[in-house]
C-alpha cells in the first residue's frame, strides 16, 4: 500500500477568514483505501480543511494533490472527489435516479453506462427499488445513503463526508455507521469523514486525526489517539481522563521512573506519548482512562496504590460512575461494574496498573 | 362563558363575513340568467341568451384580446425585470438587503392612480404612444415587487450546498443555473406568472390612463357601465370570475405540489463549523 500513490496529500495548507486562522499550516497525507477522520470541535478547522481538498475553499498557501495530481488551482467540478453534506443537498426536483446518475452525466457517460452505474449503486446502498421516488419521499437514513451513492457514483479517487450523520438520531446515526463502514471496505474508497462526535470517529475510522486551533493534534489510529493521546486536548476530546500530574525521577529509556501523588512509581517508557522524550525533572501529566482505575484488594505487580474516598455515585444500568478524590486532593473518575464497590461513601483502595497511563509533556516544557 | 362564546359566536361571525364575500357574486351570477333587460329581482323567467350575446359581441372579445396580450407582454416585461433582481438582492445581507427589498417594493404601496397619472405624464413627456405597449409597462412597474420577493422567498430556502453539491458533481455554472438552480425556482416563477398575469387582467386605473382606442376588458366594462347595468354585464362577468377562480386554484394547487420537495435539506447544523 505504502507503494502507491496517496489518494490525498494535503502540504502546509493554511487557510485564514479575515483575522481568524481557519487552519494552520496543515500538512496530512492519506493512504488510498483509507477511512480517515478529521476530529474536532467547532471551529478547529476541520470542514475548511475538507472544503480546500473538495475545492470550495481555495488555501492561501500550499498545495493539495489528489491521485498524485496537483489540484490546488483547480475549480471543485474538476477534481476527482466527489462531497457527501450534512444536509444531504439532494436535487428535490429529480427523481433518486436522475440524482444518483447526475455526476455520471457531467462526465459524459453514455446512457447505459449510467443506468448500468446508477443501479449497481442503488444496489449498493441497499435502496433497489427507490429510484422512481423524488427525494422527499425517502426518510433522514434513505436520503442519506442516496447523498452517498450519489457522491460514490462518477468513481472518485476520495469521498469526502462533512458531517454526514450529524442531523440523524442516535439509532440510525449508529446503524449508518456499520453501513458506511461496510460501503467503505466493499468498494476500496478512500474515505475522509469529518465529525466532532468522538464514538462516529473511533467506530469507523482506520486513522483519526485530532484538530484543534487549525492544527491536527494528533493522527493516529483509534486505539492509539484513545490510549496514547499526544496532548492534554485529545486526551480529554476522545473520551473521559483523569489527569494527574507528576514529576520525572528518572529515566534509562526502557522504564521511567514517576512520583505520582507522594510515591514513585517505574512504568514503561514507552508510555510517553507524541514521540517526545523526557528527562529527571521535567514535570509530566499522566493520563488514566475511568476504566483504567481498578477497584480491589492488594496491588497486583507494579501497579500504583491509590487509597482515596468516594463521595459521589452515578448508577448508570451496566456500569457506575464513581467521583473520587485521592489523598492529595486530586479528583478522580472510574467506571466501574454495579456490585464491584459498596454503596455510598467511604475509603477505597483504587490500583493503576502501568501499561494503563499515557504520560503527556505539553508543548511548553519540551521548547527550551 | 368565554369557551361558549368561542362555540357560537366565532363561527357565526365567520359565516357572515362569508355570506357578505360571496352573496353579492352569487346575486350577479343569477342576473345573468333573467330573461329581462334589467337587472332586478325576483326572476321570473330564466335565459341564457344573455351568455350567448357575451360570446357574439365582437367589442368584448376584442377587449379580452388586448387584454390577454397586455398581460402576456407585461407578465414577460416582470418576470424578465423582476428574476435577475431577485438574485441580486440574494447577494446582499443585512441593512444593504433591506434597502434594496424597500426600493424594489415600492411601487407595491404607491397609490395606484398617482402612479397612473405620474406614468401618463412620463411617456407624454417622451412621445411614448399610449395603448398596448404603454399599459404593458405600466403594469410591469406593479408586477415587478410581487416577482421579487416571491422568487427571493424560494431563493432563501435553497441550501447552499444545492449548487455546490452539482458543482461537485462535475457541473458548470451555466449547467447548475439551468439544471439545479432555475428548476429549484420553477414553483416560485409559475406562482409570480400566475400572478403578474391576474394582476395585469384585473387592473383598471393604470390601463385607463395609458390606454388608447382599443380598450382592455375592465376598461370597456366600466365604459359599458355608463349605459346602465343589464345582465349582460353580469353575464361576462361572471364568466371571467369563474375563469379567474379556475385559473387561481390550479396555480395555487399547482405550486403547492412543486414546493413540497422543497422541504428537504434545510436542517440545522448541530455544532459543525461549515462558515468557519
Amino acid at each position: 500500500m505504502s507503494k502507491s500513490v496517496p489518494a490525498i496529500e494535503v502540504r502546509n495548507v493554511a487557510k485564514s477568514f479575515a483575522e481568524f486562522r481557519a487552519i494552520d499550516n496543515v500538512s496530512l497525507t492519506v493512504e488510498s483505501g483509507i477511512f480517515i477522520t478529521l476530529l474536532g470541535p467547532s471551529g478547529c478547522g476541520k470542514s475548511t480543511l475538507l472544503r480546500s481538498i473538495a475545492g470550495f475553499l481555495t488555501p492561501d498557501s500550499g498545495s493539495i494533490m489528489v491521485g498524485g495530481r496537483d489540484v490546488t488551482a483547480l475549480p471543485p467540478h474538476i477534481r476527482p472527489v466527489n462531497m457527501v453534506f450534512q444536509d444531504y443537498a439532494l436535487f428535490p426536483h429529480m427523481s433518486v435516479r436522475r440524482n444518483v446518475g447526475f455526476g455520471c452525466e457531467m462526465k459524459g457517460m453514455t446512457r447505459l453506462e449510467i443506468e448500468a452505474r446508477v443501479d449497481a449503486m442503488l444496489e449498493l446502498i441497499r435502496l433497489p427499488d427507490v429510484g422512481s421516488r423524488e427525494p422527499s419521499a425517502l426518510s433522514g437514513g434513505q436520503r442519506q445513503r442516496v447523498a452517498l451513492a450519489r457522491a460514490l457514483a462518477p468513481d472518485p479517487v476520495s469521498l469526502l463526508l462533512d458531517e454526514p450523520l450529524g442531523a440523524l438520531d442516535l439509532k440510525l446515526r449508529l446503524e449508518l455507521q456499520h453501513e458506511l463502514k461496510s460501503i467503505q471496505r466493499t468498494t476500496g474508497k478512500t474515505f475522509v469523514f469529518v465529525t466532532h462526535d468522538q464514538d462516529e470517529a473511533m467506530s469507523m475510522s482506520d486513522l483519526v486525526a485530532v484538530m484543534k486551533d487549525g492544527r491536527i493534534e494528533q493522527l493516529d489510529t483509534p486505539r492509539a489517539v484513545y490510549a496514547r493521546p499526544a496532548t492534554a486536548f485529545v486526551a480529554g476530546f476522545v473520551g473521559a481522563a483523569n489527569m494527574l500530574p507528576a514529576r520525572v525521577s528518572g529515566n534509562d529509556g526502557a522504564v521511567l521512573n514517576l512520583e505520582v501523588e507522594g510515591q514513585n512509581w517505574a512504568v514503561p517508557a514507552d508510555c510517553v506519548t507524541g514521540g517526545r522524550t523526557v528527562a529527571t525533572g521535567d514535570v509530566v501529566t499522566l493520563v488514566i482512562r475511568p476504566e483504567d482505575v481498578i477497584v480491589g484488594s492488594g496491588p497486583g505487580f507494579g501497579e500504583l496504590a491509590l487509597p482515596a474516598r468516594a463521595h459521589e455515585q452515578t448508577f448508570l444500568g451496566g456500569r457506575i460512575h464513581l467521583r473520587c478524590q485521592t489523598a492529595n486532593g486530586t479528583a478522580l473518575t472510574l467506571e466501574v461494574r454495579p456490585g464491584s464497590v459498596p454503596e455510598g461513601d467511604g475509603t477505597l483502595d483504587l490500583y493503576i496498573a502501568r501499561e494503563a497511563v499515557a504520560v503527556l509533556v505539553e508543548r511548553k516544557e519540551t521548547v527550551k | 362563558m368565554m369557551h361558549h362564546l368561542g362555540k357560537v359566536a366565532l363561527p357565526v361571525y365567520f359565516w357572515l363575513f362569508v355570506t357578505w364575500l360571496f352573496l353579492p357574486l352569487f346575486v350577479m351570477a343569477a342576473m345573468g340568467f333573467r330573461d329581462s333587460n334589467f337587472v332586478a329581482f325576483p326572476i321570473q323567467s330564466w335565459t341564457t341568451d344573455w351568455y350567448q350575446s357575451v360570446l357574439d359581441d365582437r367589442e368584448i372579445l376584442a377587449s379580452l384580446w388586448v387584454s390577454l396580450q397586455v398581460a402576456v407582454l407585461s407578465t414577460i416585461l416582470g418576470l424578465g425585470i423582476g428574476t435577475p433582481m431577485a438574485f441580486m438582492v440574494a447577494r446582499f445581507h443585512g441593512v444593504w438587503r433591506a434597502i434594496l427589498i424597500t426600493i424594489i417594493v415600492m411601487p407595491a404601496f404607491i397609490p395606484i392612480v398617482v402612479s397612473a397619472i405620474a406614468l401618463r405624464m412620463f411617456i407624454g413627456n417622451f412621445g411614448i404612444q399610449t395603448g398596448l405597449v404603454a399599459i404593458a409597462f405600466g403594469h410591469a412597474v406593479s408586477s415587478v415587487p410581487f416577482v421579487v420577493v416571491m422568487l427571493l422567498t424560494r431563493l432563501n430556502s435553497m441550501s447552499p450546498n444545492l449548487a455546490d453539491a452539482a458543482r461537485d458533481l462535475g457541473a458548470d455554472e451555466f449547467i447548475i443555473f439551468f439544471r439545479v438552480v432555475l428548476p429549484y425556482l420553477s414553483p416560485a416563477l409559475f406562482g409570480a406568472f400566475m400572478f403578474c398575469m391576474l394582476l395585469s387582467f384585473e387592473d383598471f386605473t393604470r390601463s385607463f390612463f395609458l390606454g388608447s382606442f382599443d380598450p382592455t376588458f375592465p376598461v370597456l366594462l366600466f365604459a359599458r357601465l355608463r349605459f346602465g347595468f343589464d345582465p349582460g354585464l353580469a353575464a361576462i362577468s361572471t364568466l371571467v370570475l369563474v375563469a379567474t377562480i379556475a385559473l387561481g386554484i390550479y396555480a395555487e394547487r399547482f405550486t403547492r405540489k412543486r414546493t413540497a420537495p422543497a422541504k428537504q435539506g434545510r436542517l440545522a447544523a448541530s455544532g459543525d463549523d461549515k462558515n468557519v
